[in-house]
């Protein structure tokens, strides 16, 4: 943990790369691709963010998700904007400099902590950074997702 | 590091208890189209990318992998919870029970136990991505072919998600592929 870290000028600027400050090529494909976003439920089912990328298989539909009680809907929410923020990471990646897509993600980034932290407060924690309870531990006290009701 | 989540990325609510296709649905845990192949592949691959857009995409899409790991996990084991010793031969996984009785295994339909040699890592950034395209391809395929194999809703619904997000998948890894043909220095 002793490294001496570097944060200057270095992220794009590695050995191999000829451009150093090219930006990916923004084809008319990926232009405005915030026309193209699905809403948070729609892309977390369709498993794409992306309507123009969707492809379906068959004549089948994404399966509907549909909570049964209130820990199921919480959970949902926090879900489908983890999705969302996630979607926009990996797209981020590739094109690092795209502004809108950067507001989009630090939105629904921000939104996913406040609905995990809705979660956490009635159903027990998503992760072991959120314990908050000291006198018992609640990292154990709550079922693991791959049980069955 | 890695942080866990208590939760599934999709969520997995088997009902039914279906040897029969957990012995098929086991290769996208195990097989040379799974997931774990997958993680593994990208995460070992992406300390040799030349920039720190293939750092971010092997290293973020090798860690969902992870996640879809434990999708596949959790659909094999509510597929063989509580199977007794007599159903699991019947469904002819009588050489399963005796090595590993109801516990996971990462194995191809075949039974063929998971070997390292599904995941590439040669250096060359253009190979790598290359494998990984047809890679995602691969896992499309395989998942369509489970899908032909059921008509459980409960199992069609997280292998319809999980082929979608090899679609995406493709997409970034073609993004960046195309990315480093026209800007890496040595041709190739």
């Amino acid at each position: 943990m002793n490294n001496n870290f570097r944060y200057d000028d270095y992220r794009y600027s590695d050995m191999e790369i000829l451009n150093q400050n090219q930006i990916l090529p923004q084809s008319n494909e990926m232009e405005n691709q915030t026309n193209h976003l699905a809403e948070p439920y729609q892309a977390f089912v369709q498993g794409n963010l992306f309507n123009n990328l969707y492809k379906g298989y068959k004549n089948y539909r994404p399966a509907r998700i549909i909570p049964n009680n209130e820990q199921a809907e919480l959970l949902l929410n926090v879900d489908q904007l983890c999705f969302v923020a996630h979607e926009l990471n990996l797209y981020l990646d590739n094109y690092p400099n795209d502004q809108k897509m950067i507001q989009l993600f630090n939105k629904y980034q921000s939104m996913a902590n406040m609905a995990t932290q809705e979660y956490e407060k009635k159903y027990g924690p998503l992760s072991i950074t959120s314990l908050s309870d000291d006198k018992q531990f609640s990292w154990e006290a709550y079922a693991w997702p791959w049980e069955v009701e | 590091m890695w942080k866990y989540e208590k939760k599934l990325q999709y969520p997995v609510s088997i009902k039914k208890k279906n040897l029969e296709f957990a012995k098929q649905l086991v290769t996208q845990y195990g097989g040379f189209a799974g997931e774990l192949a997958a993680a593994l592949r990208y995460l070992n691959q992406r300390y040799t990318m030349p920039d720190n857009r293939g750092k971010a995409l092997l290293t973020d899409i090798g860690s969902e992998e992870l996640s879809h790991v434990e999708i596949l996990s959790t659909m094999l084991y509510q597929l063989m919870k509580d199977a007794t010793p007599e159903e699991m031969k019947k469904a002819g996984l009588a050489s399963h029970y005796a090595e590993h009785r109801n516990a996971l295994y990462p194995l191809d339909a075949n039974g063929v136990p998971f070997t390292v040699t599904y995941f590439a890592t040669t250096g060359d950034p253009i190979a790598d991505l290359s494998e990984d395209m047809a890679a995602e391809q691969k896992a499309r395929a395989v998942y369509e072919s489970l899908i032909d194999l059921t008509d459980d809703p409960d199992i069609i619904g997280p292998l319809l998600w999980l082929r979608q997000r090899e679609i995406v998948h493709f997409q970034r890894f073609k993004e960046l592929y195309e990315f480093y043909k026209k800007n890496l220095k040595e041709p190739r």
